[in-house]
């Protein structure tokens, strides 16, 4: 199998099969990067592999526990990533997600990893979607730690994988403290519609779920004990009964985990997310709609 | 800390004259009643936690800063920007030529932005 490096043996061969190997190797090669903006320069002097086939030892590592030895497609454009490359708070850092193929039952996006390369926990969620999305495209906030590689790995019903990073320099994202005014909301679940719903065409929607969502790396300063971990770990979101999608979570999500996602409504239903966080305490929460 | 003979106000974090106030651990509304009641002291010096001494004009400027951040980005949040939009879009050419404006100015905008989505999802 091919390993995932920048200085993979170059040859002069001819052969389509190694040179279509070498593009999966390299991410680059004859097809254009549809939506893939230039390699921007290094800020300040630091790392400028602001690339979207960026490997790094983390990544090395990781992609062998989650995916084996399955080749994962880092040039394809099927999935991008969005994030800033200088974020400007690493407790909540915006992702977008593109998928750029439409949820179809024939051929749909199945799975996404989101992953952080050097957080102390890399994986920060593994959704798994149905076609019912219509348009796999997602955003949500992230802690960050330290300057790192954001990547996200999208899995095709076919078994294909995609792949897209982002260079992103911030810090200090899971030792920010959270909010703790109000104990009493948290699990608090609130779906929220930015635009009336599309019947039978995907329809945006927001879901946040109130918790501190605590990563156990936090010093409290009187006891100078670390604050343990305490985060969203499961969310079930479904339509009139259908399942949309799974989210299995991390603390490497931000506090009071938000994410945007589509889903298609067919007609009158509700939309429904059930949340589990670690502690095994449960929540729900619903919207009408149509 | 006030020095009533020498009418000296030392400030602490209250208060920074030609630097970005760093809003990740305050309270902005005890933050702004504190200003006012230091406004109303008969202040002649102020030393402020970070920059040069100066007159009662130290007060005015961090509440003018603060003032501007928290309109503008509630203004965001109103007319539905993203996150990711946040950082850029609260540009306060006031306060451009301040110290740290391109780094804790920009990490306010987005800390102020998450604490007033938060007061507008348990509402």
């Amino acid at each position: 199998m091919p390993t995932l490096t920048p200085f993979s043996k170059t040859s002069t061969s001819c052969d389509p099969l190694r040179i279509r190997r070498r593009r999966l190797v390299l991410g680059l090669g004859a097809l254009p990067l549809v939506s893939a903006p230039a390699v921007r320069a290094a800020v300040g002097g630091l790392p400028s592999n602001t690339g979207h086939a960026d490997v790094s030892p983390e990544w090395e590592l990781l992609r062998g526990r989650i995916f084996g030895a399955r080749p994962i497609d880092a040039g394809s454009g099927r999935v991008q990533l969005i994030a800033p490359l200088r974020a400007a708070y690493g407790a909540s850092v915006p992702l977008k997600i593109v998928s750029k193929l439409a949820q179809s039952p024939s051929l749909y996006v199945r799975k996404l990893y989101v992953l952080i390369d050097k957080n102390p926990s890399p994986l920060a969620a593994t959704l798994e979607l149905t076609p019912e999305v219509g348009q796999a495209d997602f955003e949500t906030r992230v802690r960050v730690d330290e300057y790192s590689h954001v990547r996200v790995v999208s899995e095709l019903s076919n078994g294909e994988l995609h792949m897209d990073s982002r260079y992103v320099k911030t810090s200090g994202g899971c030792s920010a403290p959270p909010n703790r005014d109000s104990p009493e909301l948290i699990g608090r679940t609130i779906f929220k519609l930015p635009e009336p719903p599309k019947m039978g065409a995907p329809t945006t929607a927001d879901l946040t779920v109130l918790h501190p969502n605590d990563t156990g790396f936090e010093l409290n300063n009187v006891t100078v004990m670390y604050i343990p971990s305490y985060f969203v770990r499961t969310i079930a979101v479904s339509y009139a009964g259908r399942k949309i999608f799974d989210a299995d979570l991390d603390f490497s999500i931000s506090e009071n985990p938000t994410w945007r996602f589509n889903f298609v409504p067919h007609g009158p239903g509700e939309l429904r997310a059930e949340v589990a966080d670690s502690k095994e305490h449960h929540y729900t929460g619903s919207l009408k709609v149509g | 800390m006030y020095d009533p003979r020498s009418r000296t106000l030392f400030a602490g974090g209250l208060l920074d004259a030609q630097r970005i106030p760093d809003v990740i651990d305050s309270d902005l509304v005890r933050w702004g009643e504190a200003l006012r009641s230091l406004q109303a002291l008969p202040v002649e010096v102020i030393v402020p936690g970070h920059g040069p001494s100066g007159s009662k004009r130290v007060i005015t400027l961090v509440e003018r800063y603060l003032d501007q951040l928290t309109t503008r980005v509630r203004a965001l949040l109103t007319a539905g920007a993203p996150l990711s939009e946040v950082p850029d879009s609260t540009s306060l050419p006031d306060f451009a030529t301040w110290d740290q404006y391109d780094t804790v100015h920009r990490r306010n905008a987005a800390l102020v932005y998450l604490r007033y989505e938060r007061e507008q999802l348990i509402k």
